[in-house]
């Protein structure tokens, strides 16, 4: 493993020094494991805070700020934080209008995310969790309990930072929230696995020539072992299971992200986007937002997630709202 | 009757013992998922050690307490929370106030940890989790007849049985969920973990 680190006991906490201190008007960190948004001081909203691990940078911390995320707990590489410091957080965030708690789908995660809710539940705070679980490589629609959560989360964050930043009631941020969360699908492929930063092992492994379609973000697999395709029979195979698992009609309004895993060039992620473009233009379906690039990555995978989600007037509204993050600002 | 002091030394012996496997856990882990469950017990059992030979707690209860919320707070995905259960559980149901406790009330510690983890995880025997080695431990520490150190015995095979019969299963829970059959003719490194545990306390009593 050739990754310029020092010692792996010390990843997480040096890789947020780095973010905190390259974004000191954005975030400040607190008690460690705390990405706080500096705009939380004097809110007066709803605040949306999040879990999760480390490792997938610029995911999730650097999605922290005015109009996105509040306070996003960070857990280990790869590891989902405890509930302590969930709790926490959750308190520090409450400005008396209640609390948007996202979790995403992974073991860890939806531990941790339980048992804070029932630790919340005593202090009397209003929060209500929206679960992300949009990966449609592991499991049917109809079984979305199995389904892992991907680069989904990242769309949603913004989508509910706006909704609060407009002043809506918890409930309507809610129920935006889990309306897009309930409108979107993933499905990611991966032709080079990882290693774990902290232990130096290889987190997945694919064969030369291969391609993996349906990898998780930690190094699991998907399943869907194939031969290596182009770029555009690759954007047509997983565009199609994407249509067909949110049944978009010709007609209709999306958003698309291409997410590159890390070590999948800017290059090959537009040629991919742009045949995505096309191929949905022949549909009759129309983007209206759209984000090429690196958002969450998985160490130094080469492949990417292709993200696709319907969209609706208020949605778009929102997604064009104004955010400043370290990594994505409107 | 199991005293305080009895309960440093089990838990002294098994963070020893788990650190000192820790690197296997974590080739067991790096089959079907991302080979980090060592670095977590690794920092559990540190996290063990220095309450323990801190010597502050006042109780029995206490101890096993704080050493439940030390686990949750590891920050190491599932295996905190799920550990922090066990413990945190086991203290709901001791007596409070109390620097020894009788076999009886060992019994309810044991059957209460049971019931916590039942609350928070949705996980059977034949999953291939930790619980194929926590469950029949708890079980098998209740219904042994005799002192605790039989009682720790029994739960001890029983997590050694549960931890190898898991070879056998293709996982369904976590991480491992998605590779399907790769798991398969390996142990669960959850599973593992658990029967080191028991194994390291159980010895700790003789």
């Amino acid at each position: 493993m050739k990754k310029f680190i020092n010692k792996p006991d010390d990843l997480t906490k040096e890789l947020l020094e780095g973010l905190a201190l390259s974004n000191q008007d954005i975030i400040e960190l607190k008690d460690g494991n705390l990405v706080v948004s500096k705009a939380l001081q004097k809110a007066n909203r709803v605040t949306i805070v999040t879990l999760g691990g480390t490792g997938h940078e610029p995911a999730i911390s650097g999605f922290v700020g005015e109009g996105m995320i509040d306070i996003s707990v960070a857990g280990n590489i790869f590891a989902a934080p405890g509930p302590q410091l969930c709790v926490e957080a959750i308190k520090m965030a409450d400005k008396g209008h209640g609390v948007l708690f996202v979790v995403l789908n992974h073991a860890g995660d939806m531990l941790t995310g339980n048992i804070t809710m029932k630790e919340i539940a005593k202090t009397g705070i209003k929060v209500v969790k929206v679960v992300t679980q949009e990966d449609i490589a592991n499991a049917p629609r109809s079984n979305a309990e199995d389904r892992r959560g991907l680069v989904g989360c990242i769309p949603l964050y913004k989508i509910a930072g706006a909704a609060a930043a407009s002043g809506k009631s918890l409930e309507e941020v809610a129920a935006i929230a889990q309306r897009f969360a309930d409108n979107m699908a993933t499905i990611a492929v991966a032709t080079v696995g990882a290693t774990h930063p902290a232990t130096g092992m290889e987190i997945a492994h694919i064969d030369e020539g291969m391609m993996e379609v349906g990898m998780g973000q930690h190094g699991e697999g998907g399943g869907g072992s194939m031969p290596m395709k182009s770029a555009d029979d690759t954007a047509v195979l997983m565009m199609d299971a994407l249509l067909k698992d949110l049944s978009i009609k010709k007609g209709e309004k999306v958003m698309v992200i291409i997410n590159g895993s890390g070590a999948t060039t800017l290059m090959e992620q537009l040629i991919i986007y742009r045949k995505c473009y096309n191929y949905l233009a022949e549909k009759g379906i129309t983007i209206v937002a759209n984000r090429v690039g690196e958002t969450l990555t998985v160490q130094e995978t080469a492949g990417f997630q292709m993200f696709l989600a319907r969209m609706d007037d208020e949605l778009t509204a929102l997604w064009k709202a104004p955010c400043h993050t370290p990594y994505m600002t409107v | 009757m199991l005293t305080m002091k009895e309960l440093q030394k089990m838990l002294l012996a098994a963070a020893m013992e788990l650190k000192a496997k820790s690197k296997y856990f974590c080739e067991l882990d790096s089959v079907a998922g991302d080979g980090d469950h060592g670095l977590t017990i690794g920092r559990m059992a540190d996290a063990i050690k220095q309450k323990v030979e801190a010597n502050d707690a006042k109780d029995i209860k206490g101890l096993l307490d704080d050493i439940g919320m030390l686990c949750m707070g590891i920050n190491g995905g599932s295996a905190g929370p799920l550990w922090g259960t066990v413990f945190s559980g086991m203290a709901e149901g001791a007596p409070a106030d109390k620097t020894e406790v009788t076999s009886q009330e060992f019994c309810q510690m044991l059957a209460q940890a049971k019931a916590d983890f039942e609350d928070i995880s949705k996980a059977k025997l034949g999953d291939k989790t930790m619980v194929d080695a926590l469950y029949p431990a708890l079980m098998a520490g209740m219904e042994k007849k005799g002192d605790i150190r039989e009682k720790m015995d029994a739960a001890a095979q029983a997590a050694k049985d549960g931890a190898a019969k898991t070879k056998e299963y293709v996982a369904k829970f976590g991480r491992a969920k998605n590779v399907g059959a790769v798991s398969l003719g390996h142990e669960d490194p959850g599973a593992v973990s658990m029967s080191v545990l028991f194994a390291a306390m159980a010895q700790a009593l003789h």
